[in-house]
Protein backbone atom coordinates (compact mmCIF):
# COMPACT_ATOMS: atom_id res chain seq x y z
CA UNK A 1 0.00 0.00 0.00
CA UNK A 2 2.94 2.28 0.61
CA UNK A 3 3.92 2.59 -3.09
CA UNK A 4 0.25 3.12 -3.92
CA UNK A 5 -0.02 5.83 -1.29
CA UNK A 6 3.19 7.42 -2.54
CA UNK A 7 1.91 7.27 -6.12
CA UNK A 8 -1.39 8.83 -5.02
CA UNK A 9 0.38 11.64 -3.18
CA UNK A 10 2.57 12.38 -6.18
CA UNK A 11 -0.18 12.35 -8.79
CA UNK A 12 -2.13 15.27 -10.13
CA UNK A 13 -5.86 15.65 -9.68
CA UNK A 14 -6.48 14.64 -13.28
CA UNK A 15 -4.27 11.56 -12.85
CA UNK A 16 -6.20 10.51 -9.75
CA UNK A 17 -9.49 11.15 -11.50
CA UNK A 18 -8.41 9.02 -14.46
CA UNK A 19 -7.25 6.14 -12.24
CA UNK A 20 -10.40 6.12 -10.13
CA UNK A 21 -12.49 6.51 -13.29
CA UNK A 22 -10.79 3.53 -14.94
CA UNK A 23 -11.35 1.40 -11.86
CA UNK A 24 -15.00 2.41 -11.69
CA UNK A 25 -15.43 1.76 -15.41
CA UNK A 26 -14.02 -1.75 -15.07
CA UNK A 27 -16.30 -2.56 -12.11
CA UNK A 28 -19.31 -0.94 -13.72
CA UNK A 29 -18.51 -2.63 -17.06
CA UNK A 30 -18.39 -6.03 -15.31
CA UNK A 31 -21.71 -5.44 -13.55
CA UNK A 32 -23.47 -4.12 -16.63
CA UNK A 33 -21.89 -6.89 -18.72
CA UNK A 34 -23.17 -9.55 -16.33
CA UNK A 35 -26.69 -8.13 -16.30
CA UNK A 36 -26.68 -7.72 -20.07
CA UNK A 37 -25.31 -11.22 -20.61
CA UNK A 38 -28.04 -12.67 -18.45
CA UNK A 39 -30.70 -10.76 -20.40
CA UNK A 40 -29.11 -11.80 -23.69
CA UNK A 41 -29.03 -15.45 -22.58
CA UNK A 42 -32.73 -15.50 -21.68
CA UNK A 43 -33.69 -13.78 -24.92
CA UNK A 44 -31.46 -16.08 -26.97
CA UNK A 45 -32.91 -19.17 -25.28
CA UNK A 46 -36.43 -17.98 -25.93
CA UNK A 47 -35.57 -17.30 -29.54
CA UNK A 48 -33.93 -20.70 -29.91
CA UNK A 49 -36.94 -22.41 -28.32
CA UNK A 50 -39.22 -20.52 -30.67
CA UNK A 51 -37.08 -21.45 -33.68
CA UNK A 52 -37.11 -25.14 -32.75
CA UNK A 53 -40.84 -24.98 -32.03
CA UNK A 54 -41.51 -23.47 -35.46
CA UNK A 55 -39.40 -26.13 -37.19
CA UNK A 56 -40.96 -28.96 -35.17
CA UNK A 57 -44.49 -27.67 -35.65
CA UNK A 58 -43.87 -27.18 -39.38
CA UNK A 59 -42.17 -30.50 -40.06
CA UNK A 60 -43.91 -32.81 -37.60
CA UNK A 61 -47.33 -31.16 -37.15
CA UNK A 62 -48.82 -32.65 -40.33
CA UNK A 63 -47.37 -36.06 -39.57
CA UNK A 64 -49.90 -36.98 -36.93
CA UNK A 65 -53.58 -37.52 -36.97
CA UNK A 66 -55.96 -37.01 -34.00
CA UNK A 67 -56.44 -40.75 -33.60
CA UNK A 68 -52.68 -41.24 -33.10
CA UNK A 69 -53.15 -39.64 -29.69
CA UNK A 70 -56.16 -41.69 -28.58
CA UNK A 71 -54.28 -44.67 -27.23
CA UNK A 72 -51.04 -46.53 -27.83
CA UNK A 73 -49.65 -46.41 -31.34
CA UNK A 74 -49.87 -49.61 -33.33
CA UNK A 75 -46.34 -50.89 -34.17
CA UNK A 76 -46.65 -50.16 -37.89
CA UNK A 77 -47.79 -46.65 -37.26
CA UNK A 78 -45.12 -46.23 -34.61
CA UNK A 79 -42.40 -47.35 -37.07
CA UNK A 80 -43.71 -45.01 -39.74
CA UNK A 81 -43.80 -42.05 -37.37
CA UNK A 82 -40.32 -42.96 -36.03
CA UNK A 83 -38.81 -42.94 -39.53
CA UNK A 84 -40.37 -39.59 -40.36
CA UNK A 85 -39.38 -37.94 -37.08
CA UNK A 86 -35.81 -39.26 -37.18
CA UNK A 87 -35.50 -38.08 -40.79
CA UNK A 88 -37.00 -34.69 -40.24
CA UNK A 89 -35.13 -33.74 -37.05
CA UNK A 90 -31.65 -35.06 -37.86
CA UNK A 91 -30.42 -31.64 -38.98
CA UNK A 92 -32.04 -29.54 -36.24
CA UNK A 93 -29.57 -30.16 -33.46
CA UNK A 94 -32.14 -31.89 -31.33
CA UNK A 95 -31.00 -34.75 -29.14
CA UNK A 96 -34.29 -36.49 -28.67
CA UNK A 97 -37.99 -36.04 -29.36
CA UNK A 98 -40.88 -37.30 -27.22
CA UNK A 99 -44.55 -37.13 -28.10
CA UNK A 100 -46.83 -36.61 -25.10
CA UNK A 101 -50.48 -37.30 -24.92
CA UNK A 102 -52.65 -34.78 -23.10
CA UNK A 103 -52.97 -37.17 -20.15
CA UNK A 104 -49.19 -36.99 -19.57
CA UNK A 105 -48.17 -40.28 -21.19
CA UNK A 106 -45.34 -40.67 -23.71
CA UNK A 107 -46.75 -42.25 -26.86
CA UNK A 108 -43.65 -41.93 -28.96
CA UNK A 109 -39.97 -41.31 -28.19
CA UNK A 110 -36.79 -41.38 -30.24
CA UNK A 111 -35.60 -43.31 -27.21
CA UNK A 112 -38.12 -46.08 -27.49
CA UNK A 113 -37.67 -47.17 -23.85
CA UNK A 114 -39.42 -43.96 -22.77
CA UNK A 115 -42.71 -44.87 -24.41
CA UNK A 116 -45.46 -45.31 -21.87
CA UNK A 117 -43.66 -43.18 -19.28
CA UNK A 118 -46.07 -41.03 -17.36
CA UNK A 119 -45.42 -37.52 -16.00
CA UNK A 120 -47.70 -36.77 -13.06
CA UNK A 121 -47.28 -33.01 -13.00
CA UNK A 122 -45.03 -31.41 -15.56
CA UNK A 123 -45.44 -27.62 -15.64
CA UNK A 124 -43.98 -27.22 -19.12
CA UNK A 125 -46.24 -29.95 -20.51
CA UNK A 126 -49.23 -28.36 -18.83
CA UNK A 127 -48.22 -25.02 -20.40
CA UNK A 128 -47.84 -26.61 -23.82
CA UNK A 129 -51.27 -28.24 -23.56
CA UNK A 130 -52.80 -24.75 -23.29
CA UNK A 131 -51.30 -23.98 -26.72
CA UNK A 132 -48.09 -22.14 -25.72
CA UNK A 133 -44.54 -23.18 -26.45
CA UNK A 134 -42.78 -23.84 -23.17
CA UNK A 135 -39.13 -24.43 -22.37
CA UNK A 136 -36.89 -25.33 -19.45
CA UNK A 137 -33.18 -25.79 -19.01
CA UNK A 138 -32.10 -29.07 -17.50
CA UNK A 139 -28.71 -28.97 -15.81
CA UNK A 140 -26.04 -31.41 -16.91
CA UNK A 141 -26.84 -35.02 -15.95
CA UNK A 142 -30.46 -34.25 -15.07
CA UNK A 143 -31.93 -34.97 -18.48
CA UNK A 144 -34.16 -37.88 -17.76
CA UNK A 145 -33.83 -39.40 -21.15
CA UNK A 146 -30.81 -40.98 -22.70
CA UNK A 147 -30.16 -38.64 -25.51
CA UNK A 148 -28.77 -39.35 -28.88
CA UNK A 149 -25.07 -38.67 -29.25
CA UNK A 150 -24.76 -36.92 -25.87
CA UNK A 151 -23.42 -38.24 -22.62
CA UNK A 152 -25.54 -35.89 -20.55
CA UNK A 153 -22.57 -33.72 -19.51
CA UNK A 154 -23.90 -30.49 -20.93
CA UNK A 155 -27.09 -28.78 -19.88
CA UNK A 156 -29.93 -29.30 -22.30
CA UNK A 157 -33.03 -27.30 -23.11
CA UNK A 158 -36.39 -29.00 -23.15
CA UNK A 159 -38.87 -27.41 -25.50
CA UNK A 160 -42.54 -28.35 -25.41
CA UNK A 161 -44.36 -27.67 -28.68
CA UNK A 162 -48.13 -27.97 -28.58
CA UNK A 163 -49.74 -30.27 -31.10
CA UNK A 164 -53.02 -28.74 -32.20
CA UNK A 165 -55.82 -30.25 -34.30
CA UNK A 166 -58.07 -27.20 -34.13
CA UNK A 167 -59.77 -25.94 -31.01
CA UNK A 168 -58.11 -24.07 -28.15
CA UNK A 169 -56.58 -27.05 -26.35
CA UNK A 170 -53.71 -29.10 -27.62
CA UNK A 171 -54.20 -32.79 -28.14
CA UNK A 172 -50.64 -33.42 -27.06
CA UNK A 173 -47.14 -31.96 -27.27
CA UNK A 174 -43.78 -32.69 -28.73
CA UNK A 175 -40.97 -32.54 -26.23
CA UNK A 176 -37.71 -31.69 -27.95
CA UNK A 177 -34.31 -31.94 -26.24
CA UNK A 178 -31.98 -29.36 -27.63
CA UNK A 179 -28.26 -29.60 -27.09
CA UNK A 180 -27.20 -26.25 -25.63
CA UNK A 181 -23.56 -26.71 -26.59
CA UNK A 182 -23.69 -24.83 -29.89
CA UNK A 183 -26.37 -22.48 -28.61
CA UNK A 184 -24.06 -21.59 -25.73
CA UNK A 185 -21.24 -20.94 -28.15
CA UNK A 186 -23.48 -18.63 -30.16
CA UNK A 187 -24.73 -16.85 -27.05
CA UNK A 188 -21.16 -16.60 -25.75
CA UNK A 189 -20.13 -14.90 -28.97
CA UNK A 190 -23.00 -12.43 -28.66
CA UNK A 191 -22.13 -11.82 -25.00
CA UNK A 192 -18.50 -11.22 -25.85
CA UNK A 193 -19.40 -8.85 -28.65
CA UNK A 194 -21.74 -7.00 -26.30
CA UNK A 195 -19.12 -6.83 -23.54
CA UNK A 196 -16.49 -5.53 -25.97
CA UNK A 197 -18.91 -2.98 -27.38
CA UNK A 198 -19.96 -1.91 -23.89
CA UNK A 199 -16.40 -1.79 -22.61
CA UNK A 200 -15.20 0.16 -25.62
CA UNK A 201 -18.13 2.53 -25.39
CA UNK A 202 -17.52 3.20 -21.72
CA UNK A 203 -13.80 3.59 -22.22
CA UNK A 204 -14.44 6.10 -25.00
CA UNK A 205 -16.91 7.88 -22.74
CA UNK A 206 -14.38 7.97 -19.93
CA UNK A 207 -11.65 9.18 -22.29
CA UNK A 208 -13.94 11.98 -23.45
CA UNK A 209 -14.73 12.82 -19.85
CA UNK A 210 -11.04 12.86 -18.93
CA UNK A 211 -10.32 15.09 -21.91
CA UNK A 212 -13.07 17.47 -20.87
CA UNK A 213 -11.92 17.51 -17.24
CA UNK A 214 -8.29 17.91 -18.24
CA UNK A 215 -9.20 20.76 -20.56
CA UNK A 216 -11.22 22.43 -17.85
CA UNK A 217 -8.50 21.91 -15.28
CA UNK A 218 -5.86 23.26 -17.66
CA UNK A 219 -8.00 26.27 -18.32
CA UNK A 220 -8.50 26.78 -14.60
CA UNK A 221 -4.80 26.38 -14.01
CA UNK A 222 -3.98 28.86 -16.76
CA UNK A 223 -6.43 31.31 -15.25
CA UNK A 224 -5.09 30.87 -11.74
CA UNK A 225 -1.53 31.15 -13.11
CA UNK A 226 -2.52 34.37 -14.80
CA UNK A 227 -4.01 35.65 -11.58
CA UNK A 228 -0.93 34.64 -9.60
CA UNK A 229 1.33 36.29 -12.17
CA UNK A 230 -0.75 39.44 -12.01
CA UNK A 231 -0.66 39.48 -8.21
CA UNK A 232 3.10 38.84 -8.24
CA UNK A 233 3.58 41.64 -10.79
CA UNK A 234 1.51 43.98 -8.65
CA UNK A 235 3.57 43.05 -5.61
CA UNK A 236 6.77 43.70 -7.57
CA UNK A 237 5.37 47.03 -8.77
CA UNK A 238 4.38 47.97 -5.24
CA UNK A 239 7.78 47.05 -3.85
CA UNK A 240 9.53 48.86 -6.67
CA UNK A 241 7.53 52.01 -5.96
CA UNK A 242 8.32 51.66 -2.28
CA UNK A 243 11.95 51.01 -3.11
CA UNK A 244 12.20 54.08 -5.31
CA UNK A 245 10.50 56.16 -2.60
CA UNK A 246 12.87 55.03 0.12
CA UNK A 247 15.94 55.24 -2.09
CA UNK A 248 15.10 58.74 -3.21
CA UNK A 249 14.66 59.75 0.42
CA UNK A 250 17.88 58.01 1.46
CA UNK A 251 19.76 59.65 -1.40
CA UNK A 252 18.33 63.11 -0.84
CA UNK A 253 19.54 63.46 2.73
CA UNK A 254 23.29 63.00 2.08
CA UNK A 255 22.90 64.88 -1.19
CA UNK A 256 21.36 67.81 0.65
CA UNK A 257 24.30 67.75 3.07
CA UNK A 258 26.85 67.58 0.20
CA UNK A 259 25.29 70.45 -1.71
CA UNK A 260 24.61 72.44 1.45
CA UNK A 261 28.04 72.23 3.05
CA UNK A 262 29.87 72.75 -0.24
CA UNK A 263 27.72 75.84 -0.84
CA UNK A 264 28.49 77.11 2.66
CA UNK A 265 32.21 76.53 2.14
CA UNK A 266 32.12 78.32 -1.20
CA UNK A 267 30.00 81.30 -0.20
CA UNK A 268 30.78 82.09 3.40
CA UNK A 269 33.87 83.49 4.91
CA UNK A 270 34.18 81.53 8.14
CA UNK A 271 36.83 80.66 10.70
CA UNK A 272 39.07 77.65 10.05
CA UNK A 273 37.40 75.62 12.81
CA UNK A 274 34.03 75.89 11.04
CA UNK A 275 35.63 75.19 7.72
CA UNK A 276 37.18 72.01 9.11
CA UNK A 277 33.93 70.90 10.72
CA UNK A 278 31.93 71.51 7.57
CA UNK A 279 34.49 69.70 5.45
CA UNK A 280 34.28 66.74 7.83
CA UNK A 281 30.47 66.76 7.57
CA UNK A 282 30.74 67.04 3.78
CA UNK A 283 33.05 64.06 3.80
CA UNK A 284 30.69 62.11 6.05
CA UNK A 285 27.78 62.87 3.70
CA UNK A 286 29.84 61.75 0.71
CA UNK A 287 30.79 58.56 2.52
CA UNK A 288 27.18 57.88 3.31
CA UNK A 289 26.21 58.45 -0.28
CA UNK A 290 29.01 56.15 -1.41
CA UNK A 291 27.97 53.48 1.06
CA UNK A 292 24.36 53.74 -0.02
CA UNK A 293 25.29 53.45 -3.71
CA UNK A 294 27.42 50.41 -2.85
CA UNK A 295 24.54 48.78 -0.99
CA UNK A 296 22.04 49.55 -3.73
CA UNK A 297 24.37 47.95 -6.26
CA UNK A 298 24.61 44.88 -4.01
CA UNK A 299 20.84 44.70 -3.68
CA UNK A 300 20.40 45.09 -7.41
CA UNK A 301 22.95 42.34 -8.11
CA UNK A 302 21.32 40.09 -5.51
CA UNK A 303 17.83 40.69 -6.87
CA UNK A 304 18.89 39.94 -10.40
CA UNK A 305 20.99 36.96 -9.33
CA UNK A 306 24.04 38.51 -10.98
CA UNK A 307 26.29 38.10 -7.96
CA UNK A 308 28.93 35.49 -8.63
CA UNK A 309 30.22 33.60 -5.66
CA UNK A 310 33.33 31.50 -5.39
CA UNK A 311 33.56 28.42 -3.17
CA UNK A 312 36.71 27.74 -1.28
CA UNK A 313 38.00 26.68 2.10
CA UNK A 314 38.14 29.87 4.11
CA UNK A 315 39.89 29.96 7.49
CA UNK A 316 37.39 31.66 9.79
CA UNK A 317 39.99 33.44 11.94
CA UNK A 318 41.61 34.90 8.83
CA UNK A 319 38.29 36.22 7.51
CA UNK A 320 37.46 37.82 10.87
CA UNK A 321 40.93 39.42 10.95
CA UNK A 322 40.40 40.86 7.49
CA UNK A 323 36.98 42.23 8.51
CA UNK A 324 38.46 43.83 11.65
CA UNK A 325 41.03 45.73 9.59
CA UNK A 326 38.31 48.17 8.54
CA UNK A 327 37.75 49.05 12.21
CA UNK A 328 41.26 50.33 12.79
CA UNK A 329 39.96 53.58 14.21
CA UNK A 330 37.51 51.99 16.60
CA UNK A 331 35.91 54.28 19.16
CA UNK A 332 37.85 53.74 22.41
CA UNK A 333 34.68 52.69 24.26
CA UNK A 334 34.56 49.40 22.32
CA UNK A 335 36.65 46.30 22.83
CA UNK A 336 36.73 43.39 20.47
CA UNK A 337 37.49 39.83 21.58
CA UNK A 338 37.81 36.74 19.44
CA UNK A 339 37.73 33.08 20.33
CA UNK A 340 37.82 29.96 18.19
CA UNK A 341 37.32 26.29 18.80
CA UNK A 342 38.09 23.32 16.58
CA UNK A 343 41.12 24.77 14.84
CA UNK A 344 41.81 25.05 12.06
CA UNK A 345 38.21 26.20 11.69
CA UNK A 346 37.42 26.40 8.02
CA UNK A 347 34.15 27.16 6.23
CA UNK A 348 33.18 26.62 2.62
CA UNK A 349 32.46 30.12 1.40
CA UNK A 350 33.34 32.98 -0.91
CA UNK A 351 36.12 34.65 1.03
CA UNK A 352 35.34 38.26 0.00
CA UNK A 353 31.62 37.85 0.68
CA UNK A 354 32.25 36.22 4.04
CA UNK A 355 34.49 39.16 4.97
CA UNK A 356 31.72 41.54 3.82
CA UNK A 357 29.17 39.66 5.97
CA UNK A 358 31.46 39.76 9.03
CA UNK A 359 32.26 43.45 8.43
CA UNK A 360 28.53 44.26 8.31
CA UNK A 361 27.81 42.33 11.50
CA UNK A 362 30.78 43.79 13.44
CA UNK A 363 29.94 47.28 12.14
CA UNK A 364 26.34 46.85 13.36
CA UNK A 365 27.56 45.55 16.72
CA UNK A 366 29.69 48.68 17.19
CA UNK A 367 27.10 51.04 15.72
CA UNK A 368 24.22 49.80 17.86
CA UNK A 369 26.13 49.81 21.11
CA UNK A 370 26.54 53.59 21.39
CA UNK A 371 27.65 53.32 25.01
CA UNK A 372 30.52 51.09 24.02
CA UNK A 373 31.23 47.71 25.51
CA UNK A 374 32.48 44.35 24.40
CA UNK A 375 31.99 42.97 20.91
CA UNK A 376 32.73 39.25 20.87
CA UNK A 377 33.42 37.19 17.77
CA UNK A 378 33.22 33.42 18.32
CA UNK A 379 33.84 30.63 15.85
CA UNK A 380 33.14 26.97 16.52
CA UNK A 381 32.34 23.80 14.61
CA UNK A 382 28.90 22.21 14.90
CA UNK A 383 28.48 18.93 13.06
CA UNK A 384 28.98 19.59 9.36
CA UNK A 385 28.68 23.34 9.89
CA UNK A 386 30.70 26.23 11.23
CA UNK A 387 29.01 28.81 13.49
CA UNK A 388 30.40 32.31 13.63
CA UNK A 389 28.71 34.61 16.18
CA UNK A 390 29.02 38.35 16.69
CA UNK A 391 27.72 39.42 20.10
CA UNK A 392 27.39 42.95 21.43
CA UNK A 393 26.20 44.56 24.66
CA UNK A 394 24.23 47.21 22.86
CA UNK A 395 20.66 48.31 22.20
CA UNK A 396 19.33 44.80 21.57
CA UNK A 397 16.28 43.90 19.52
CA UNK A 398 12.68 43.88 20.74
CA UNK A 399 11.05 40.43 20.25
CA UNK A 400 8.46 41.77 17.81
CA UNK A 401 11.22 42.97 15.46
CA UNK A 402 12.99 39.60 15.19
CA UNK A 403 10.94 38.41 12.24
CA UNK A 404 11.38 41.54 10.14
CA UNK A 405 14.90 42.60 11.01
CA UNK A 406 16.33 41.04 7.83
CA UNK A 407 13.73 42.65 5.56
CA UNK A 408 14.75 45.17 2.99
CA UNK A 409 14.71 48.74 4.38
CA UNK A 410 13.61 47.52 7.76
CA UNK A 411 15.03 49.48 10.66
CA UNK A 412 14.29 48.85 14.29
CA UNK A 413 12.21 51.77 15.53
CA UNK A 414 13.77 52.81 18.76
CA UNK A 415 14.49 56.23 20.24
CA UNK A 416 18.19 55.61 20.72
CA UNK A 417 18.65 54.25 17.23
CA UNK A 418 17.26 57.33 15.60
CA UNK A 419 20.47 59.27 15.58
CA UNK A 420 22.33 56.23 14.22
CA UNK A 421 22.31 56.44 10.47
CA UNK A 422 21.43 53.42 8.43
CA UNK A 423 19.66 52.49 5.25
CA UNK A 424 17.91 49.34 6.42
CA UNK A 425 19.74 47.42 3.71
CA UNK A 426 22.73 46.05 5.61
CA UNK A 427 21.10 43.02 7.25
CA UNK A 428 19.06 42.31 4.13
CA UNK A 429 22.25 42.13 2.07
CA UNK A 430 24.01 40.18 4.82
CA UNK A 431 21.33 37.51 4.94
CA UNK A 432 21.20 37.22 1.15
CA UNK A 433 24.98 36.81 0.99
CA UNK A 434 24.95 34.15 3.69
CA UNK A 435 22.11 32.20 2.08
CA UNK A 436 23.75 32.35 -1.32
CA UNK A 437 26.75 30.62 0.23
CA UNK A 438 24.53 27.77 1.36
CA UNK A 439 24.32 29.06 4.92
CA UNK A 440 21.83 30.78 7.16
CA UNK A 441 21.82 33.58 9.68
CA UNK A 442 20.26 33.58 13.13
CA UNK A 443 19.57 36.41 15.51
CA UNK A 444 19.23 36.31 19.26
CA UNK A 445 18.57 39.06 21.75
CA UNK A 446 17.31 39.17 25.30
CA UNK A 447 15.46 42.34 24.34
CA UNK A 448 15.98 46.12 24.30
CA UNK A 449 19.22 47.32 25.94
CA UNK A 450 20.39 43.76 26.49
CA UNK A 451 22.62 43.25 23.49
CA UNK A 452 22.21 40.94 20.54
CA UNK A 453 23.94 38.01 18.86
CA UNK A 454 24.01 37.35 15.14
CA UNK A 455 25.18 33.90 14.14
CA UNK A 456 26.26 32.91 10.65
CA UNK A 457 26.03 29.17 9.98
CA UNK A 458 28.05 27.96 7.00
CA UNK A 459 28.99 24.52 5.67
CA UNK A 460 32.22 23.34 7.24
CA UNK A 461 35.14 22.46 4.99
CA UNK A 462 35.37 18.67 5.05
CA UNK A 463 38.73 16.96 5.54
CA UNK A 464 38.47 15.41 2.09
CA UNK A 465 38.73 18.13 -0.50
CA UNK A 466 36.33 16.24 -2.75
CA UNK A 467 33.41 16.70 -0.39
CA UNK A 468 33.60 20.43 -0.56
CA UNK A 469 31.31 20.74 -3.52
CA UNK A 470 28.83 18.11 -2.42
CA UNK A 471 26.89 20.15 0.10
CA UNK A 472 26.09 23.29 -1.83
CA UNK B 1 10.82 87.73 24.77
CA UNK B 2 12.69 90.99 23.95
CA UNK B 3 11.97 93.21 20.96
CA UNK B 4 12.11 90.28 18.51
CA UNK B 5 11.80 86.57 19.20
CA UNK B 6 14.50 84.74 17.20
CA UNK B 7 13.93 81.22 18.40
CA UNK B 8 13.45 78.51 15.77
CA UNK B 9 12.43 74.91 16.51
CA UNK B 10 14.09 72.39 14.18
CA UNK B 11 12.46 68.96 14.12
CA UNK B 12 14.81 66.70 12.17
CA UNK B 13 16.07 63.19 12.92
CA UNK B 14 19.14 63.09 10.70
CA UNK B 15 22.26 64.49 12.46
CA UNK B 16 23.83 65.53 9.15
CA UNK B 17 20.86 67.72 8.28
CA UNK B 18 20.68 69.13 11.80
CA UNK B 19 24.31 70.23 11.39
CA UNK B 20 23.56 71.72 7.99
CA UNK B 21 20.54 73.70 9.20
CA UNK B 22 22.52 74.88 12.23
CA UNK B 23 25.32 76.16 9.98
CA UNK B 24 22.94 77.63 7.42
CA UNK B 25 20.85 79.76 9.77
CA UNK B 26 23.78 81.06 11.82
CA UNK B 27 23.92 84.50 10.04
CA UNK B 28 20.28 85.10 11.05
CA UNK B 29 21.33 85.06 14.69
CA UNK B 30 18.63 82.59 15.68
CA UNK B 31 18.44 80.38 18.73
CA UNK B 32 17.92 76.85 17.45
CA UNK B 33 15.80 74.45 19.53
CA UNK B 34 16.28 70.85 18.34
CA UNK B 35 13.90 67.89 18.39
CA UNK B 36 14.63 64.39 17.03
CA UNK B 37 11.10 62.98 16.98
CA UNK B 38 7.58 64.19 16.31
CA UNK B 39 6.44 63.88 19.91
CA UNK B 40 9.52 65.71 21.11
CA UNK B 41 8.79 68.50 18.60
CA UNK B 42 5.21 68.92 19.90
CA UNK B 43 6.44 68.93 23.52
CA UNK B 44 9.11 71.58 22.87
CA UNK B 45 6.71 73.70 20.80
CA UNK B 46 4.19 73.70 23.65
CA UNK B 47 6.76 74.39 26.35
CA UNK B 48 8.85 77.04 24.56
CA UNK B 49 6.39 78.49 22.02
CA UNK B 50 8.94 79.37 19.30
CA UNK B 51 7.53 81.64 16.55
CA UNK B 52 8.97 79.44 13.73
CA UNK B 53 9.12 75.65 13.31
CA UNK B 54 11.16 73.86 10.63
CA UNK B 55 9.50 70.48 10.38
CA UNK B 56 10.92 67.42 8.58
CA UNK B 57 8.16 65.26 7.07
CA UNK B 58 9.79 61.90 7.81
CA UNK B 59 9.98 62.06 11.60
CA UNK B 60 9.79 58.97 13.80
CA UNK B 61 6.86 58.34 16.16
CA UNK B 62 4.70 61.15 14.70
CA UNK B 63 5.38 62.26 11.17
CA UNK B 64 5.74 65.92 10.21
CA UNK B 65 2.18 66.21 8.90
CA UNK B 66 0.73 64.99 12.18
CA UNK B 67 2.95 67.37 14.18
CA UNK B 68 1.85 70.26 11.96
CA UNK B 69 -1.85 69.44 12.38
CA UNK B 70 -1.43 69.09 16.13
CA UNK B 71 0.38 72.42 16.48
CA UNK B 72 -2.17 74.23 14.29
CA UNK B 73 -5.05 72.73 16.27
CA UNK B 74 -3.68 73.82 19.64
CA UNK B 75 -4.48 77.48 20.49
CA UNK B 76 -1.20 77.68 22.42
CA UNK B 77 0.94 76.82 19.39
CA UNK B 78 -1.35 77.91 16.55
CA UNK B 79 0.56 81.19 16.11
CA UNK B 80 3.83 79.50 15.17
CA UNK B 81 4.80 79.62 11.52
CA UNK B 82 5.53 76.19 10.16
CA UNK B 83 7.85 75.41 7.24
CA UNK B 84 7.89 71.78 6.11
CA UNK B 85 11.09 70.12 4.90
CA UNK B 86 9.96 67.57 2.30
CA UNK B 87 11.77 65.09 0.12
CA UNK B 88 9.47 65.57 -2.83
CA UNK B 89 7.34 68.44 -4.03
CA UNK B 90 4.54 66.76 -5.86
CA UNK B 91 1.15 68.41 -6.22
CA UNK B 92 -0.14 65.96 -3.62
CA UNK B 93 2.53 67.09 -1.14
CA UNK B 94 1.72 70.77 -1.69
CA UNK B 95 -1.94 70.02 -1.14
CA UNK B 96 -1.13 68.10 1.98
CA UNK B 97 1.00 70.96 3.29
CA UNK B 98 -1.94 73.33 2.79
CA UNK B 99 -4.34 70.87 4.38
CA UNK B 100 -2.14 70.39 7.42
CA UNK B 101 -1.97 74.17 7.77
CA UNK B 102 1.73 74.60 6.96
CA UNK B 103 2.85 78.09 6.06
CA UNK B 104 5.53 77.01 3.59
CA UNK B 105 7.79 74.20 2.55
CA UNK B 106 11.33 73.57 1.34
CA UNK B 107 12.23 70.64 -0.88
CA UNK B 108 15.34 68.52 -0.30
CA UNK B 109 17.96 69.11 -1.44
CA UNK B 110 17.51 72.70 -0.25
CA UNK B 111 20.40 75.12 -0.28
CA UNK B 112 21.61 76.95 2.84
CA UNK B 113 20.80 80.28 1.14
CA UNK B 114 17.20 79.18 0.51
CA UNK B 115 16.87 78.03 4.08
CA UNK B 116 18.32 81.25 5.45
CA UNK B 117 15.97 83.28 3.26
CA UNK B 118 12.97 81.26 4.46
CA UNK B 119 13.94 81.75 8.09
CA UNK B 120 14.42 85.51 7.58
CA UNK B 121 11.07 85.71 5.80
CA UNK B 122 9.07 83.80 8.34
CA UNK B 123 10.62 85.09 11.56
CA UNK B 124 8.71 88.09 12.90
CA UNK B 125 10.64 91.32 12.47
Amino acid sequence: MIPLRRWWAGTSLVGRFTAVGLLLTVVLGLLVGKATASAIRITAMDEEAQRIATIVAGRLGGLLRPEDLQGSLPPDRYAEIDRSIQGRTADTGTLAVNLWRADGTVVYSTNHASVGRHAANDDELADALTGRTARSIEPAGRADTVLRGAAGQDPVMEIYVPLMFGGSRAAGAFEVYRDLHDVDARIGAVERATAIALGTGMAVLLALLVLVVRGASRQLRTQSDDLARLAAQQEIDRRQTEFVGIVSHELRTPLTALLGFSELLLTRDVPDADRREWTALLHSGAQRLGHLVEQLLDVSRLDEGRLELGRARVPVAGAVQEALESFAALPPAHRIEQSYRGEPLEAVADRDKLVQVLTNLISNAVKYSPDGGLVRVDGRPNGSTVRISVTDEGLGIPPEEMATIFDRFHRVDDERRRTIEGTGLGLYITRQLVEMQGGRIEVYSLGPRRGSTFTVVLPAAADEAGEDDADG
Amino acid sequence: MGESDRRVLLAEDDPLLVALVRASVRPAGVELLEAGTGTEAVAIARARRPPLVLLDVGLPEMDGWEVCQELKADPATRGARIVMLTARATAADRERAAEAGADGYLTKPFSPAELLAAVMTWLPA
